[in-house]
C-alpha cells in the first residue's frame, strides 16, 4: 500500500497545500512547546539541567559528547551544536553527571538538582589517553547506541592515516570502512553497500555537495584543516535523514577558535594549505577561513612552449563567521568555493584558441540556533548549493570569433527546519522539516560563429521543488532496549506531479548484557535527484536530473541485523552486520547513450535526457564485520566485507540480470596508527578487494543486416561489412584484485611558536601493479613473408609505489 | 572536435601526468576462441533464402587472416519441421543460398536453421514468421519545402514523407518501416528518361520499432526527408515506396544493438553495446519478417 500512495494521492493534493503543510513550523513548535512545558507537571517532579559542551582553549562546540548519570540508565548526548539537555527527577542530594568525549579529559560534576540548571561545560583535549584513563573513561560505545550501520571517524584520525602525495583525505578514510568501498585506483567516490557514489547524500553545514571531488576524482574537496566532524549513516537511516538511497555523509565545519588566533597549514607535493581562525569579539564572535591550491600549473610554466599554455589547478576555499547572542540565539554563517580549472592556449600568429573544462561546487549555510526552553531546541537553515560544469572553446583569427559553450549543472536554495526535544531521559525527539529549490540544467549550450553569422542559444532549466517533513524518537522503553523510531514524509513537485511517500524507520537494539547487544533495522527512502554516469568514478560530467513525470523516484529498502560488543578492557569494539538492500526505479545510461546531451557542437542537435535512460532494480545482501579501537597508543581498525550487487536494467544486457561493475565479493581493510613517542607516529594501511566486474570483447565480425531494397518488395538487400564487436557477458570478467599497502610516519616538535609536522608517506609499499584498465593492444610481426598480428590484453596501472613528502605546521 | 574528445585528451594528459605503467595480462580467463557466425533473415516475399556464415576475428590470440574467417564447407540446411533443404555456397556472394520456388517461407510457421562445420562447430537458431494479419497502411503524409541555405547560397527542396498503419491487436509486433523515393530524369537528348531511385537521409535504426506502448494502436513511421535540387526542371512524378516490414523479436533486437553499436563505437565513455544473437552454439541471428507496401505518386 505504502508504495502506491503517491499515486493515490497525485490527483487528491493540491500543490500549494502541501508546501503549506510544510512550511507551519509554528504548529510544531507550539505542540512541542506544550509537550515541554507540560510534561513534568504530568509525572513526578524533574529539573532539567542543559548546556553547551565546548573545546577548553578554543570555546570549540562538540558534537556526541556522552553525557551520563552513573549507576543509571540515564545518558545524553550533545547534538549539532554542542547543546545538551538531561531532564532527571528531583532529588534531595545532589546527582552527578559524567561528560566524555574520545580524545577529551572526562568532566565529572555534581549538581544539586533543585531547579531547571544552566551547565556549560569545557572539556580539555588530550593528545593521547594512557592506557589506564581508557579503561577508567566510559566512551559512548557501541553496544549502547540503538542506531546501527553508522560510522563516526575522529578527524585526528583522518590526518594520522597515510595519503597519496600526502594529501589527506576524508573520502579516502571512509572508503577503509566495511560496507563502503573504492571504486578504481585513487578514486575519492564512495559505494555504500552497492550503491553508486550519486546515492550519497554528503552535507556540508546543511548544504548538499554534489560533486565531491578534484582532478577527476583522485582528491576530496574536504580539507581536514576546516572540520569539527565527519560521521557517515550507511543503514538504519534516523528519519531526520534522507533524499539519497545508500548513506549519508554529514561533515560540519569547526566553528572557528572563540579565544585566540590560531593557524595550520601545509606543503606538500601537489598543493599548499593554510587554515586561520580566531575571534572576531573574545568570547562571542569567531571566524575560521581555510584555502588549498595546488601548483603544478606555476611550477611547469617557465617550462612551455611559448605559443602553447596547458595548465590545471583545483583550489578550495572554507570559509565560517558565527556570533553566540548568549544562552539562546547563536548564528553561523558558513560556505565553501571550490573548483577544478583546466585549460589550453595556443597563440599562433595572432591566431588565438583556447579550450578548457572547469567545473565546481559552491555551497552557503546561514544558521540560527535558538533556545525555546531547557529542553526544545531548534536550528533554522537557509542553504545554498551550485555545482556546475563546463566545456569551453574560443577562436580568434582577424575579425572572427568562435565561441562555444557548454554546461550543466544544479542549483539548489533550501530552508531547513529542527527541533531537539528531550523531555526525559528516556526520550530524545527530533522533528522538522526541509524544502529545496533545484534548478537542473542539463544542458545549457551557446554559440557563437561571427564568420558564419550564427548564433544560437540553447538553456534548458527544470524547476522542481523537494520538501520533507520528519519525526523520531529515540526511545528507552526499558532499561536493556533502545529504539530509534521515525516516520519521514517526502515529497516532490516536478513537471506538474506530485510524488508524496511515506518512509517508515526503525532501528532496536536489546542488550543482552552491559557490553553486548543485538540490533536490527529497518528504513525505506526515496531519492528525486538522479546522477547519469556513464563511467560509475564520479567524473564531472555525471548529469544530475531530477525525477520527472516520466523518471520515477529512485527508492529502497533495507533491513539490517548485527551485533555489538565493546571489549571495554581493552579499549575495542566489535560490531557484525546483516543486510539486504532492494532498490527500484534506479535509472541508467542505456548501452551506447553517452554523456553529453549535445554530441557536436555543430550540429546543436540536443538528446533529451530523459530518452537516453533505462530504468532498474539493484539488490545489494552481505556481511559486514569492523574490530575497533579509538583511544589508546595503538588505535586503528579491522574491516571485512562480504557482498553482492546486482542490478537489471529494461535496456541493458537485453533486460537480463548482472553483477555491478564494482560488484565486490570480499573487501579487506587494515588501519593502525602507533604513537610511538611524543614526537613519532606510525601508520600503515594495507587494503585488499576483488577486481573490478568487467564486460570483456570476445571477437569482431562483419554484421549482416537486412535493409529493405530500393528494387522493391521481395528483393532485400543485405549490407555485410560493418565491423562490430562480439562482447562477453555483461560485467562477466573480472580485473586482477587490488591490494595495496601505504606506511606513514610523522615526526612532530614542538616550536615556540606552535608545533611542526614532517610527514613522510609511501603510497602502494609494495609497488603492487594493481589494474587502472584493461584494453586490447595489437602486435605485429614480419615472418619473412608477411606480417602476423597478435592480440594482447594489456593493463594500464596508474600509481605504482609513490613516496611523498609533506610539512605542516600549527600555532 | 567532438565533446567528449576534448574531455578524453583532458583525462589522458591527467594520466599522463601520474607515473602509469602498462604490461601484459596473464592467466586472464577469457574464451579467446573465434567463433561461428551465422545470419539469415528469411521471408515470404524473399526469391532467394540466404545464410552467411564467417568465423569471428578472436579479441584475444594471433589474428587470423581474411581467407580464415570464411566458412565455405559448412552443411547448412532450413526446415520447416517436415521439409528439410539443403543450402548450396555461393562464391561470388560468399553466402549459402536456396531459391524460394524450392523451399516456400510461409506466415505463422516456424522454421530451423543448423549450420554444421567439418570442424565440428554448430550453430542452430528457429524463428517463427510474423502474420500480417490485421496490419495495414492508413495514412500517407506528404509535406515539400523549398530551403535557403545560408551558408552556401544554396536553393533546395525538401520533401518530408511519412506513413501510419494500424497495428495488429493483442500480440507483440516488431517493425521496419521504411521509405525510398524513385522518379525519372529526362536530360535532352535522351528522350525516355532513365530511373533514378534515391533514398532519404535519416537515422537508419529509427526505421526499427515495437508497439510495446501503443499496442492495437495507429503507429508512425519516422519522418523521411529528401533533398532535390530546385533547379531540377527535367523531373517527372515523385514515387514514394513504403516498405512495411513485420519482423519478429530476433530482427528487432539484432538490428537495435548493432546499429547502437555502430553509433557509438568511438566513443569511450559510452556504455558497451552488446550483441544479441538467438544461436545456439555459436552467435548470430536467424530472423524472419513479412512485407507490405504501398505507394504513393506526387505528379
Amino acid at each position: 500500500m505504502v508504495r502506491n500512495l503517491h499515486v493515490l494521492f497525485q490527483d487528491k493534493i493540491e500543490f500549494y497545500n502541501l508546501p503549506r503543510f510544510f512550511m507551519k513550523p509554528g504548529l510544531l513548535v507550539l505542540l512541542l512547546l506544550l509537550l515541554s512545558s507540560f510534561s513534568p507537571l504530568l509525572a513526578q517532579k524533574k529539573h532539567t539541567i542543559s548546556g553547551y559542551i565546548r573545546e577548553k582553549g578554543s570555546r570549540e562546540l562538540l558534537i556526541g559528547v556522552s553525557v551520563f548519570q552513573p549507576g543509571t540508565i540515564n545518558s545524553t548526548s550533545s547534538n549539532t551544536y554542542g547543546f545538551y539537555s538531561i531532564t532527571l527527577p528531583a532529588v534531595q542530594d545532589s546527582v552527578t553527571l559524567v561528560f566524555t568525549y574520545i580524545g577529551f579529559r572526562p568532566e565529572t560534576r555534581k549538581i544539586a538538582l533543585q531547579q531547571n540548571t544552566a551547565l556549560n561545560i569545557e572539556l580539555q583535549h588530550t593528545t593521547v589517553l594512557k592506557e589506564v584513563e581508557v579503561i577508567a573513561e566510559r566512551v559512548q560505545r557501541v553496544s549502547e547506541s540503538a542506531l546501527m550501520s553508522t560510522i563516526d571517524v575522529p578527524v585526528d584520525q583522518i590526518k594520522n592515516v597515510p595519503a597519496l602525495l600526502g594529501e589527506k583525505d576524508v573520502m579516502k578514510v571512509l572508503q577503509l570502512m566495511p560496507g563502503v568501498q573504492s571504486g578504481s585506483e585513487g578514486n575519492s567516490g564512495i559505494y555504500v553497500r552497492g550503491g553508486g557514489p550519486d546515492q550519497n547524500l554528503i552535507i556540508l553545514d546543511d548544504a548538499t555537495v554534489y560533486n565531491a571531488s578534484h582532478l577527476f576524482g583522485f582528491f576530496s574537496l574536504f580539507n581536514g584543516d576546516a572540520l569539527k566532524s565527519v560521521e557517515l549513516t550507511k543503514g538504519g537511516f534516523p528519519a531526520r535523514y534522507g533524499g539519497r538511497l545508500s548513506s549519508v555523509i554529514d561533515l560540519n565545519m569547526k566553528d572557528g577558535n572563540k579565544e585566540k588566533l590560531h593557524g595550520e597549514g601545509g606543503i606538500s607535493i601537489l598543493s599548499s594549505r593554510l587554515m586561520l581562525e580566531g575571534p572576531v569579539k573574545k568570547g562571542t564572535s569567531s571566524f575560521l577561513i581555510s584555502g588549498r591550491r595546488t601548483y603544478a600549473d606555476v611550477l611547469a610554466r617557465p617550462f612551455m612552449p611559448k605559443n602553447e599554455k596547458p595548465g590545471y589547478y583545483f583550489y578550495d576555499l572554507n570559509a565560517k563567521l558565527n556570533y553566540d547572542f548568549g544562552r539562546k540565539d547563536k548564528l553561523y554563517l558558513s560556505g565553501y568555493f571550490g573548483e577544478d580549472r583546466f585549460s589550453y592556449k595556443t597563440n599562433y600568429n595572432g591566431e588565438k584558441e583556447e579550450t578548457g573544462v572547469n567545473w565546481g561546487n559552491a555551497t552557503g549555510t546561514l544558521r540560527w540556533n535558538h533556545l525555546f526552553n531547557d529542553r526544545l531546541f531548534a536550528n533554522t537553515s537557509l542553504i545554498f548549493s551550485r555545482y556546475q560544469f563546463n566545456i569551453y572553446s574560443e577562436e580568434k583569427s582577424g575579425e572572427d570569433t568562435y565561441s562555444m559553450r557548454y554546461s550543466s549543472g544544479i542549483r539548489d536554495l533550501g530552508l531547513k527546519f529542527d527541533l531537539d526535544f528531550l523531555p526525559d531521559p528516556q526520550h530524545s525527539i527530533r522533528a522538522g522539516f526541509l524544502s529545496t529549490a533545484h534548478r537542473f540544467s542539463p544542458s545549457a549550450f551557446v554559440l557563437k560563429d561571427t564568420d558564419a553569422n550564427q548564433f544560437e542559444s540553447n538553456v534548458n532549466h527544470i524547476d522542481v521543488v523537494e520538501s520533507a517533513a520528519y519525526i523520531e524518537d529515540t526511545y528507552k522503553p526499558l532499561p536493556r532496549v533502545r529504539l530509534n523510531a521515525g516516520f519521514r514524509l517526502s515529497h516532490l513537485y516536478t513537471s506538474g506531479k506530485h510524488y508524496l511517500n511515506p518512509e517508515p524507520r526503525l532501528s532496536a537494539s536489546y542488550s543482552i548484557k552491559d557490553d553486548l547487544a543485538v540490533k536490527g533495522t529497518y528504513t525505506q527512502m526515496n531519492q528525486y535527484v538522479h546522477l547519469l554516469s556513464n563511467t560509475g568514478i564520479g567524473l564531472p560530467t555525471d548529469l544530475w536530473v531530477p525525477s520527472t513525470n516520466r523518471v520515477a523516484p529512485q527508492r529502497s529498502k533495507q533491513v539490517a541485523f548485527g551485533i555489538a560488543k565493546d571489549l571495554v578492557e581493552k579499549g575495542l569494539s566489535v560490531t557484525m552486520e546483516g543486510y539486504y538492500k532492494k532498490s527500484d526505479d534506479i535509472i541508467g545510461y542505456k548501452e551506447g547513450a553517452s554523456f553529453l546531451l549535445l554530441e557536436n557542437p555543430g550540429s546543436a542537435e540536443t538528446v533529451r535526457w530523459e530518452d537516453n535512460i533505462t530504468r532498474g532494480q539493484a539488490w545489494s545482501y552481505g556481511a559486514e564485520w569492523l574490530l575497533q579501537k579509538k583511544v589508546g597508543r595503538f588505535s586503528g581498525w579491522v574491516g571485512y566485507t562480504l557482498s553482492w550487487t546486482q542490478l537489471q536494467f529494461d535496456s541493458l544486457n537485453f533486460g537480463q540480470k548482472y553483477y555491478a561493475r564494482y560488484d565486490r565479493r570480499h573487501d579487506i581493510s587494515m588501519v593502525g596508527i602507533y604513537k610511538l613517542s611524543e614526537g613519532i607516529t606510525l601508520s600503515g594501511t594495507w587494503v585488499y578487494g576483488t577486481g573490478n566486474a568487467i564486460t570483456m570483447p570476445m571477437g569482431t565480425y562483419s554484421a549482416s543486416t537486412n535493409t529493405p531494397s530500393k528494387a522493391g518488395l521481395g528483393s532485400n538487400y543485405y549490407y555485410n561489412g560493418r565491423e562490430i564487436t562480439q562482447y562477453g557477458p555483461m560485467n562477466g570478467h573480472r580485473m586482477a584484485p587490488y591490494h595495496r599497502m601505504d606506511i606513514g610516519v610523522q615526526f612532530h616538535k614542538k616550536k615556540r611558536w606552535g608545533e611542526r609536522t614532517w610527514d613522510i608517506s609511501i603510497y602502494n609499499a609494495y609497488n603492487r601493479k594493481n589494474p587502472f584498465y584493461y584494453y586490447i593492444g595489437v602486435e605485429s610481426q614480419w615472418n619473412g613473408n608477411n606480417f602476423e598480428s597478435e592480440s594482447k590484453l594489456k593493463q594500464v596501472t596508474l600509481f605504482p609505489i609513490i613516496p611523498s613528502v609533506s610539512y605542516g605546521f600549527k600555532f | 572536435m567532438r565533446l567528449h574528445k576534448i574531455f578524453l585528451s583532458v583525462i589522458l594528459l591527467t594520466a599522463a601526468i601520474f607515473q602509469s605503467c602498462e604490461e601484459d595480462v596473464k592467466n586472464f580467463e577469457a574464451n579467446s576462441t573465434s567463433q561461428l557466425v551465422a545470419t539469415s533473415y528469411i521471408s515470404p516475399q524473399d526469391t532467394v533464402h540466404r545464410v552467411f556464415l564467417q568465423r569471428t576475428q578472436p579479441a584475444l590470440g594471433k589474428r587470423l587472416s581474411e581467407e580464415g574467417l570464411k566458412v565455405m564447407d559448412a552443411t547448412v540446411t532450413l526446415s520447416d519441421g517436415q521439409n528439410t533443404v539443403n543450402l548450396a555456397y555461393d562464391v561470388t556472394n560468399n553466402s549459402y543460398f536456396v531459391r524460394a520456388e524450392a523451399f516456400a517461407i510461409v506466415a505463422d510457421k516456424t522454421y530451423f536453421l543448423k549450420v554444421i562445420t567439418p570442424h565440428g562447430d554448430r550453430a542452430e537458431a528457429s524463428c517463427t514468421v510474423p502474420s500480417l494479419k490485421g496490419i495495414q497502411i492508413t495514412e500517407q503524409n506528404y509535406s515539400s519545402k523549398v530551403i535557403h541555405s545560408k551558408f552556401d547560397n544554396y536553393r533546395y527542396t525538401e520533401q518530408k514523407f511519412d506513413f501510419k498503419w494500424q497495428d495488429a491487436p493483442g500480440i507483440e509486433n516488431y517493425y521496419r518501416a521504411s521509405v525510398y523515393r524513385t522518379h525519372t530524369e529526362i536530360y535532352p537528348p535522351t528522350v525516355q528518361g532513365y530511373k533514378v531511385s534515391s533514398g532519404s537521409y535519416h537515422d537508419v535504426a529509427r526505421e526499427i520499432s515495437a508497439d510495446t506502448k501503443s499496442n492495437d494502436q495507429v503507429m508512425k513511421s519516422n519522418e523521411f526527408k529528401f533533398i532535390s535540387d530546385v533547379s531540377n526542371e527535367f523531373s517527372k512524378a515523385y514515387h514514394f515506396h513504403m516498405v512495411l516490414s513485420v519482423c519478429d523479436k530476433h530482427y528487432y533486437l539484432y538490428h537495435k544493438s548493432v546499429y547502437a553499436q555502430l553509433q557509438n563505437d568511438d566513443n569511450p565513455f559510452a556504455e558497451p553495446t552488446l550483441i544479441y544473437s538467438n544461436m545456439v552454439g555459436g552467435i548470430g541471428v536467424f530472423a524472419a519478417y513479412n512485407q507490405l507496401g504501398a505507394t504513393k505518386v506526387i505528379e
